[in-house]
């Protein structure tokens, strides 16, 4: 797997790099009131809309502002529901070998127990692979009233194997 | 060398094109009384059938030509008027645009599909029609007697044995021999076949022959017809094979045979027997033939120019070519954007640079709303789907079902249009099969034997809404009830606190159906809960209104998910949003000198007083903790906030009957947008119903007043303080004063706002710093032209004399410079500030015809203080 390094807080993180679509450095964006916390706000890219989340917030820490950077990841719906995520410094491509993928550190608590779906070591770095198709269907379980969960989640297969 | 290659490669277009073909023909049919009427339909129908037929033919699809060509056939006989419309014709080409589809589904397998009975039908049809035509035809002109008593017995003896009368006329030429090289072959045929009653050889110069013995009759014809080379031969002949195949026995062409009408020949005392409607009936259709017929080149003119029309307007496109040219118009607004930025300085500079860069911005605009245009399609494109699926649907379970459809000219986007195709097809199943009753059922309720669905679509606070309406048995909210506890769906405590709304809402629960039995299209209960499913994956809602044996209509409310809207950009706590201008009711600016608006406390809650009204307040700050599910702020903070500021504005907005006021930090200009599905990861927030990109390339969200009512729970105002306000309204009686400036404009403000008019002299008016004073009466009064408040045009005073309308609630003296005042009227102003919209006016009201600018001049004195106070800091900063 080739990964895309991610610093967010000074740690260490990597994305599945064939998921991003670009990184944008400064990006502009229009906040959002009245949404829920990890999403700082909207931007348009392209003519499309970008929903910019934070990757801090999402792993249950607190808004990191140092985080002006964005990667944008590639839309998995064909609606407009396009996800960026904000950090501190998109870094490298790393290459990541699948068989020396370590498993997550289990003493990960709130958003990072399930954000996190693997570490790897390049060159002497140690790097969180984020998961990001969970952090997406997470975030929106979490969107959703208890009655409405299970149809969301039956739209979010179908969406799925139509891919 | 094989040209299959290069037909395949245009297969997609005959695909759309026979569609389209075929779904013209199938419109047509499906609502036979317009098309009877309509020789333009008729017209279009039968050359959607001919172009079919060449398209198919083109590509060899033999299955496809063969249907066409027979519904050509009879769509031509109709199109001549020998043929009228009837139902087991729009039936037969009913079935016939099924099968046709089929084919085209499968043009390169179309070994499966059955075409010969259709093929059969159609013929069958044409034959028996022609011949059912043919006996009500007029009178045709023939030579021969029929009044002739041997005549005119053998023709009764004919009629009465079953046979039909032919008139064949043919030319002979001995020599070429042209029609028939045996003459008596063809009388020998004809024999075969018939009597030979009577025969004229050489028209009305020649030899009339009338022999009962058929062996010296054919010797006598051709005997006769050897005396000329060149003759015509006519025979007055009785059969029983109906015109085609007379035509196909006797072996001669159809334009040479005449069926000769009943009472052609025994005249009016058998056609007496008719009843007289039948009579009448014929005569109207006799009528309509020749209107038909005299009108043909018209219809002619005007299809060739409808289709002109089409191929110049009309193209078919790929979805993903749009969008990329959406996707470049968005681009070109954003480099605009930078380059507008860039050479910002360079404006004077640079001769001409600034109309270029105006033309520009417009164009690119323009450019960005049209192509966002392109994605729409009328709601049309699905209603009109529905007169057939409801007509099939109809026959299958033995209902007689008439369909209305309005607002077909709603235009949504093309995304939101294909998902709601399945959802309002399931709905209007529902209502055809459980909605509407059967036909006893109904006529003992005392109801029209028909039952009737209506389809409706229309926009309405920023929603599309789309009504699929029966009226038939309505639902029956006690059997639902019981079903509902049934299944645990509720208790029945819940039940007993439930509104009407809320209990219909049940039946949209999975697996709920008051249906006794299942049928063949619906009754497990299944259908409404993916419709209820789908809608809300498209952020829509379901509203049921239903009544017992009244009717139920099933409403899809739809939020715009692509759509050009006009919205108002608003400012709070410096983040734009846009307001969808249609819930916009006003804008209104509160400030502590005008008692009749203010932001008061009332119990827990912040209301404003709006000349009587009480409207609740509604800040951005409660909006946010309510979503996020934090404690809201306290009305203190909000208090103090509020009055903290001299001015607050908010807009008073409406949504579903109800109003509240929204406070803002500034309205900045209302801005035609192209407005976006909301992304999922902001549905939480409840007081959005989409996004919109701004022209300035910013994304920002487009607030739902709906949304905002619904999350902070905001009840109707009651009825009863409602007529209180509009009472006191009434009451409220404004004594204006109306004037001129320099332009064309009438200006109001107050009268009561107005402490004195003193006539001025322009000369008298000194300009120190940027401010204009006069000297009057020992004071020094500030001239403030009232121009510079409002969007209009400034001009140069020329006139000697001048007014100035000095005012009451100013700190140091401030008077309005004017040109003219007009009058003084009292009277109920409504003002209007959706046209025109500054700060310092209150809007637009209408008197005698003329629009009046109303000033607000506490505003405009708080702008010269502030004016003045700049000043002080420069000056001391100067110092300093």
């Amino acid at each position: 797997m080739r990964g895309l390094s991610l610093l967010s807080e000074g740690e260490l993180f990597t994305v599945d790099v064939t998921l991003v679509q670009k990184i944008i450095r400064n990006m502009a964006f229009t906040p959002v009131p009245a949404a829920p916390p990890a999403v700082v706000g909207i931007a348009n890219i392209k003519g499309g809309i970008v929903t910019v989340l934070s990757l801090a917030e999402l792993l249950g820490r607190k808004r990191n502002m140092q985080a002006v950077n964005a990667v944008v990841f590639k839309s998995f719906t064909d609606g407009n529901d396009q996800m960026g995520l904000l950090v501190d410094h998109p870094g490298d491509l790393i290459d990541i070998e699948e068989n020396e993928i370590l498993p997550p550190p289990l003493s990960e608590e709130g958003g990072e127990k399930y954000c996190i779906s693997g570490m790897a070591e390049v060159k002497g770095k140690l790097y969180r692979i984020i998961n990001i198709d969970e952090i997406i269907s997470r975030f929106n379980d979490g969107n959703e009233s208890s009655i409405n969960t299970n149809t969301i989640t039956q739209g979010g297969l179908d969406n799925e194997e139509k891919i | 060398m094989s040209i299959k290659i290069d037909t395949s490669l245009f297969l997609d277009d005959f695909d759309a094109e026979s569609r389209v073909h075929i779904e013209k023909i199938e419109k047509a049919f499906l609502d036979t009384a317009t098309l009877a009427d309509d020789p333009t339909l008729i017209s279009d129908v039968f050359r959607a059938a001919h172009s079919l037929k060449g398209t198919a033919g083109f590509f060899s699809f033999k299955k496809i030509v063969a249907l066409a060509h027979e519904l050509e056939s009879v769509f031509s006989q109709i199109k001549e008027g020998k043929l009228t419309v009837d139902d087991e014709i729009a039936d037969i080409a009913l079935q016939s645009v099924d099968c046709l589809k089929d084919l085209v589904d499968h043009v390169q397998a179309d070994d499966m599909i059955e075409i010969d009975g259709l093929v059969n039908a159609l013929k069958n049809y044409l034959k028996k029609e022609v011949d059912a035509a043919d006996d009500d035809a007029g009178e045709i002109n023939i030579p021969f007697d029929y009044n002739c008593p041997d005549t005119n017995k053998m023709l009764k003896k004919a009629f009465r044995h079953g046979h039909k009368i032919y008139y064949v006329s043919i030319g002979f030429n001995r020599s070429l021999g042209k029609y028939y090289k045996n003459p008596k072959g063809m009388i020998d045929s004809i024999l075969s076949i018939g009597t030979i009653v009577e025969v004229i050889v050489n028209g009305n110069f020649g030899k009339i022959i009338r022999q009962e013995d058929t062996t010296v009759l054919a010797d006598e014809i051709i005997s006769a017809l050897s005396e000329y080379d060149t003759t015509t031969l006519e025979l007055l002949v009785t059969s029983v094979l109906a015109f085609d195949l007379f035509s196909i026995a006797i072996e001669v062409d159809k334009r040479y045979i005449r069926l000769v009408p009943k009472k052609n020949i025994f005249g009016d005392e058998e056609s007496a027997e008719k009843p007289e409607a039948a009579k009448a009936v014929s005569v109207q259709k006799d009528q309509q033939k020749t209107v038909l017929h005299k009108t043909e080149a018209e219809h002619e003119q005007i299809y060739t120019q409808a289709l002109a029309r089409k191929n110049n307007f009309s193209i078919r496109l790929d979805i993903s070519v749009i969008n990329g040219l959406m996707d470049l118009a968005n681009e070109m607004i954003l480099t605009r954007n930078q380059l507008l930025s860039a050479v910002s300085g360079y404006e004077r500079s640079i001769v001409g640079l600034k109309p270029v860069l105006h033309d520009m911005n417009r164009l690119s605009s323009e450019i960005q709303e049209k192509v966002m245009l392109t994605r729409m399609q009328p709601i049309s494109v699905i209603f009109d789907k529905f007169p057939r699926i409801i007509r099939d649907t109809a026959k299958m379970i033995n209902k007689d079902i008439e369909v209305e459809i309005f607002g077909g000219e709603v235009t949504l986007d093309k995304y939101l249009l294909d998902s709601l195709a399945d959802p309002i097809t399931q709905i209007v199943k529902n209502s055809a099969d459980h909605g509407l009753e059967s036909a006893e059922r109904r006529a003992e309720l005392g109801k029209p034997k028909k039952g009737k669905i209506t389809l409706n679509a229309y926009m309405h606070d920023g929603f599309a809404l789309i009504e699929v309406t029966d009226d038939g048995a309505g639902i029956n909210t006690e059997a639902l009830k019981l079903k509902s506890i049934e299944r645990g769906i509720v208790t029945q405590e819940e039940l007993e606190t439930m509104p009407k709304s809320d209990i219909l809402a049940l039946i949209l629960a999975p697996g709920i159906s008051t249906a006794k039995q299942v049928t063949s299209l619906s009754g497990r209960g299944v259908g409404m809960d993916i419709v209820k499913t789908n809608i809300e994956k498209l952020n829509g809602s379901i509203e049921i209104d239903s009544e017992i044996n009244k009717g139920t209509t099933i409403r899809l409310k739809m939020p715009l998910t692509l759509s050009v809207i006009r919205t108002l950009i608003v400012t709070i706590d410096s983040v734009q949003y846009a307001v969808p201008e249609m819930n916009v009711e006003r804008i209104v600016r509160i400030w502590r000198a005008m008692p009749s608006r203010r932001i008061e406390r009332l119990n827990n809650s912040l209301v404003l007083i709006l000349n009587g009204r009480i409207i609740p307040v509604v800040t951005m700050d409660e909006l946010d903790a309510k979503a996020t599910r934090r404690a809201l702020p306290s009305i203190e903070t909000l208090l103090e906030r509020i009055n903290g500021r001299a001015v607050n504005k908010c807009l008073v907005l409406k949504a579903g009957g109800k109003s509240f006021a929204f406070l803002i930090d500034d309205a900045v200009e209302t801005e035609q947008t192209l407005v976006k599905p909301l992304p999922k990861y902001l549905k939480k927030c409840l007081c959005y119903s989409s996004v919109t990109v701004l022209g300035n390339g910013n994304a920002i969200a487009v607030l739902d007043a709906e949304g905002i009512l619904r999350l902070m729970g905001i009840e109707a105002t009651p009825q009863s303080i409602v007529d209180e306000e509009i009472e006191k309204e009434k009451k409220e009686e404004k004594q204006i004063l109306i004037f001129k400036c320099s332009g064309m404009e009438y200006f109001a403000i107050e009268i009561n706002e107005i402490f004195r008019i003193e006539v001025v002299d322009p000369e008298h008016i000194q300009e120190i710093g940027n401010g204009q004073f006069i000297n009057i009466a020992g004071k020094t009064i500030r001239v403030v032209r009232p121009e510079n408040y409002a969007p209009v045009k400034k001009r140069r005073y020329t006139a000697e004399k001048l007014y100035l309308l000095t005012l009451k609630k100013s700190v140091s003296p401030i008077g309005l410079l004017v040109a003219k005042v007009l009058d003084k009227v009292a009277g109920n102003f409504e003002f209007d500030d959706k046209q025109l919209y500054s700060d310092f006016i209150f809007g637009t009201s209408r008197f005698n015809e003329k629009i009046l600018i109303f000033l607000n001049p506490a505003a405009i004195v708080e702008d010269v203080e502030k004016d003045k106070q700049a000043n002080k800091v420069k000056k001391e900063g100067g110092v300093a």
